[in-house]
């Protein structure tokens, strides 16, 4: 075999590692063979939702879906992290239904807790449910990366909370997995404990954090506090999105409690927003984007 | 057959404007708390929580007994309670705000 069939060889099957020809003549591994992909991130819209921290969801709401239909480059697809609805009524869902119908790339969902409220969940199913998700969460593969949407609202003793049997599931889902490979996780709460006082946690988020502690390169995307916050531990880096309905405190703030925050109304727009990432096989960043 | 739509519209008039019974207690859902914590009533009394809190709670049994759905700032809801018994119950957007509802035959102490 000729040198470069070889090379073209190594590239096609897939090995997880682009080769380059290093000093001497070497074959050298630098990096994941992905394709990569772009897509989009947004969370808590609260559909429903009309009290003075943001009189109009709705507006805003439409209003990022026009930045995203704007964008340039389309996303691959559009992650919702969760509170689509304020208060999981089906007339909510449905005005959510009809202003994320018109964004151009395909959407995925979570639900938040704001979303299973009573019969919200059966609600939310229906509506939402992603056709792979037999019970709430699902995986899949895109452009080289390994995607996961975790549900961690379905406990309504405790909001935070993933559960055994998604647990289990989530360790045969991540086995097949190369360590090598672009991981991603969505949920709506954040998997680590972020501020429990709050409600800001995930009470078994430890257990599933311990899983993907193996891989390289680990994106965990939240929503639920309404205000970008990060954090990383070893290779897992954690972010927390902005929401598109309105704001609330800084984590523990005094005097504050977590609920909707009043900010001047010429200001709302520059707390509110969505976010754009990229995943390729050296790495996976986004960039947030305000709405004003 | 005018006559029985005249009565029919005075009939809905009347029951929609039948005042809601009042409650024989309050449960108030403010700072993130219901308050107060704990009541202790009869048999066949009727509780109103009432949200008066910015943020949207629940009032939901942990045993599902009951459950007020989601409620607005603003917003109340009313249940009536039966069986004696304990209650404890939570919000189940915010399972830290718990409470507990008593229902006993016996005088409140």
């Amino acid at each position: 075999m000729k040198r470069r069939s070889f090379l073209d060889h190594v590239a096609w099957t897939g090995t997880g590692l682009i080769w380059t020809l290093g000093a001497g003549g070497t074959l050298v591994a630098t990096a994941e063979a992905s394709p990569g992909l772009s897509f989009v991130q947004i969370s808590d819209s609260h559909i429903g939702f009309k009290k003075d921290a943001n009189p109009d969801v709705t507006g805003t709401l439409t209003r990022t879906v026009e930045a995203i239909n704007a964008l340039a480059k389309q996303p691959d697809f559009v992650i919702h992290t969760g509170d689509i609805t304020h208060l999981s009524k089906p007339a909510e869902f449905d005005t959510a239904k009809q202003i994320l119908g018109t964004l151009r790339a395909p959407l995925m969902t979570i639900p938040g807790e704001h979303d299973v409220i009573g019969e919200g969940a059966a609600t939310y199913a229906s509506m939402f449910g992603h056709r792979d998700a037999t019970e709430g969460w699902y995986s899949f593969d895109r452009g080289g990366a390994h995607f996961v949407a975790l549900v961690n609202v379905f406990n309504f003793e405790t909001v935070g909370k993933l559960g055994a049997k998604q647990i289990a599931w989530l360790e045969k889902d991540l086995a097949s997995v190369k360590s090598s490979t672009p991981l991603v996780v969505f949920g709506h709460v954040p998997l680590y404990a972020l501020y429990p006082a709050w409600g800001w946690t995930t009470e078994d988020g430890a257990q599933a954090l311990a899983m993907v502690a193996r891989f390289s390169n680990v994106t965990v995307l939240n929503g639920h506090i309404h205000q970008v916050f990060t954090h990383s531990e070893g290779n897992i880096r954690f972010a927390t999105a902005a929401a598109t309905a309105y704001p609330q405190a800084s984590p523990g703030a005094p005097g504050a409690a977590p609920g909707p925050k009043l900010v001047p109304p010429d200001q709302l727009l520059h707390v509110l927003g969505y976010r754009t990432v990229s995943v390729a096989g050296n790495g996976t960043t986004y960039d947030d984007h305000p709405l004003g | 057959m005018k006559r029985l739509f005249v009565a029919v519209a005075i009939l809905i008039g009347c029951l929609a404007a039948s005042p809601t019974p009042t409650p024989d207690a309050i449960v108030r859902i403010h700072g993130f708390a219901f308050v107060p914590k704990r009541i202790v009533i009869h048999p066949g009394a009727r509780v109103r929580f009432i949200n008066d809190d910015g943020d949207a709670h629940t009032a939901t049994a942990k045993d599902k007994s009951f459950d007020s759905g989601g409620l607005d700032t603003g917003e109340s809801w009313d249940h009536a309670f039966s069986k004696p018994g304990t209650i404890p119950y939570l919000c189940a957007l915010h399972p830290q705000m718990t409470g507990t509802i008593v229902v006993t035959a016996e005088e409140k102490k």
